[in-house]
């Protein structure tokens, strides 16, 4: 192999190992966390890339998560913890037993996202599954590894997959 | 071809060359295939077009095909389209290894799509861009077209611009309308810069010339925002001369580099050196201190012509031409405003044209003893 084909060959593999790296970390956070089912409430927007997904603001079960101290902190995109056992919120990662799981996130404009806020669907059911879901209740099964790095698993409607929700509900 | 066959016949007529010599011109030039430039722009098109159907295909989201096949699929495309590169490359078919290397590359980013659809990842899409960006550099540097350079330096500046704005990295306690300026004031002192290390650093042409590309973009887009503002009746209410800053400071570094550079001449170097001052200060003088309407035109035309001079002097015709019409759009529009009745604005316009074809009377007339001038004034 000459140089110039060997450089050409590292310039193209680069781009194939950063993608599989990828791939790899979000298939390894999926696959290797604790499972926590969280209530949701949805909207149906678009992404240019991926597709339709629903959007969601996730229920921690906790008051005013991102409440600006002042006026400036809104504005803030500093990391937070939240504990899920017991409920409570922290600036820094929590140590110990104080909490025994935890999502990690920031505040964005005064809302709290963990990377959990988006479920990518067909398009061919994505205005039926947003009327559908507006007066049910929804739940997102979510996979939370030891770092609080949260991956979405699945998302539900009172209570079943999504998927099995739309062979059970919509015609072909 | 038309042109050509003007130019010989002139060349004949005039004794410069024989009509045999006219006649092998015009059989070779005939033979030649179409312009590599045209060629060069479809298949460019064509790949993109193509290119744009993967992510859109991948956008589909075909559910009921599980998560590992899709993947796999995905990372075949992408080897198949990386053996194109090199394959091509190989047989030295320029053409058609710029086509995989589009298509190579848009893939990238359908992939990006894919992954995130699978994985369900919230990101942004400037986040997304901006990790296509990277990963890909080393690939897009493979490429001896302009195309997909600038194509990565667009979505390169672009994603991280908005990447700075969604995360508010870019003074978050001000109002968008001063985050702007201060951004846009950035921008071209940001590319000139890194086209110039660039340079020095003897660098990829093809990244240097779309950073250069983008300067002029920017620094255009600037002189329209701050004429923009100047023209409308409503200034802003809170003050955020501090956005500025970064600006002033990458703005003048660029300045004291331009007048340090020995490798420009004098004259030109004062119309840039001008032009770029009034550049950086037409920002707070036009968003806090002035109100009248005809000082963005004159900021306007004052920066496009010194810049305009400077392009001239360093024989960059395409740009020089653009500039002036682009100030003559401009001193029309005021002359409009100004003057209001369309009769006026008749005379105005009819005595203007006649200014200006005076001038390029006297321009013809004249040409060699106001070249010596300006050689004289360079010197």
């Amino acid at each position: 192999m000459n140089r110039q084909r060997f450089y050409t060959f590292v310039a193209l593999l680069i781009p194939i190992l950063a993608l599989s790296g990828l791939a790899g970390w979000k298939h390894w956070h999926q696959s290797h966390g604790q499972e926590v089912v969280l209530s949701v409430q949805a909207l149906d927007p678009r992404d240019l890339l991926s597709g339709h997904y629903l959007t969601f603001q996730v229920d921690y079960g906790l008051e005013s998560m991102c409440r600006p101290i002042s006026s400036n902190d809104a504005l803030r995109n500093d990391a937070l913890y939240v504990c899920l056992d017991p409920k409570n919120i922290f600036e820094t990662m929590p140590q110990g037993e104080a909490c025994s799981l935890f999502i990690r996130g920031s505040c964005r404009r005064g809302v709290f996202e963990a990377g959990i806020e988006r479920f990518f669907i067909p398009q061919e059911y994505a205005s039926r599954l947003e009327r559908a879901i507006s007066n049910k209740i929804c739940t997102v099964l979510v996979s939370v590894t030891d770092d609080g790095t949260a991956t979405l698993q699945d998302f539900r409607i009172e209570g079943r997959s999504w998927s099995d929700y739309v062979h059970e509900n919509f015609a072909p | 071809m038309k042109r050509l066959q003007q130019h010989l016949q002139e060349w004949v007529r005039e004794g410069f060359i024989l009509s045999s010599q006219a006649e092998s011109i015009a059989a070779y030039e005939d033979n030649r295939p179409a312009g590599s430039w045209m060629r060069t722009s479809f298949m460019a098109l064509g790949a993109t077009v193509i290119g744009l159907g993967i992510i859109s295909l991948v956008a589909a989201n075909w559910y009921l095909i599980s998560s590992q096949i899709k993947l796999g699929g995905d990372l075949l495309l992408l080897l198949a389209l990386a053996s194109g590169v090199l394959w091509t490359g190989e047989r030295q078919t320029v053409w058609l290894r710029e086509i995989f290397l589009i298509l190579f590359l848009l893939a990238c980013m359908a992939s990006i799509g894919l992954i995130g659809q699978i994985y369900h990842a919230s990101g942004h899409l400037p986040e997304a861009m901006l990790f296509w960006c990277l990963a890909t550099l080393s690939a897009v540097l493979l490429s001896k077209e302009s195309y997909l350079p600038f194509l990565w330096t667009t979505l390169f500046l672009g994603s991280l611009l908005f990447y700075s704005w969604e995360r508010m990295l870019f003074y978050p306690h001000h109002s968008d309308f001063w985050r702007w300026l201060g951004l846009i004031l950035l921008l071209p002192s940001f590319c000139a810069i890194f086209s110039h290390l660039l340079t020095r650093l003897r660098g990829p042409l093809s990244l240097i010339v779309a950073l250069k590309g983008w300067t002029l973009i920017s620094a255009g887009m600037g002189v329209f925002t701050i004429d923009l503002i100047l023209s409308s009746s409503e200034q802003p209410t809170d003050s955020g001369w501090l956005v500025f800053l970064p600006g002033f400071i990458f703005g003048g570094i660029l300045w004291l580099g331009i007048w340090m550079d020995k490798g420009i001449r004098a004259l030109r170097k004062k119309l840039l050196l001008i032009s770029w001052a009034l550049y950086m200060i037409s920002f707070p003088l036009g968003s806090m201190f002035l109100t009248s309407e005809y000082a963005g035109a004159g900021f306007t035309i004052a920066i496009m012509g010194s810049f305009a001079g400077a392009v001239g002097l360093a024989g960059q015709r395409s740009i020089f031409t653009y500039l002036i019409l682009l100030m003559g759009l401009r001193f029309l529009g005021v002359y409009v405003t100004a003057v209001g009745g369309l009769a006026l604005t008749g005379v105005g316009l009819i005595f203007s044209g006649l200014l200006i074809l005076g001038i390029i009377y006297l321009w013809g007339k004249n040409r060699q003893k106001i070249v010596a001038w300006v050689e004289g004034l360079e010197s």
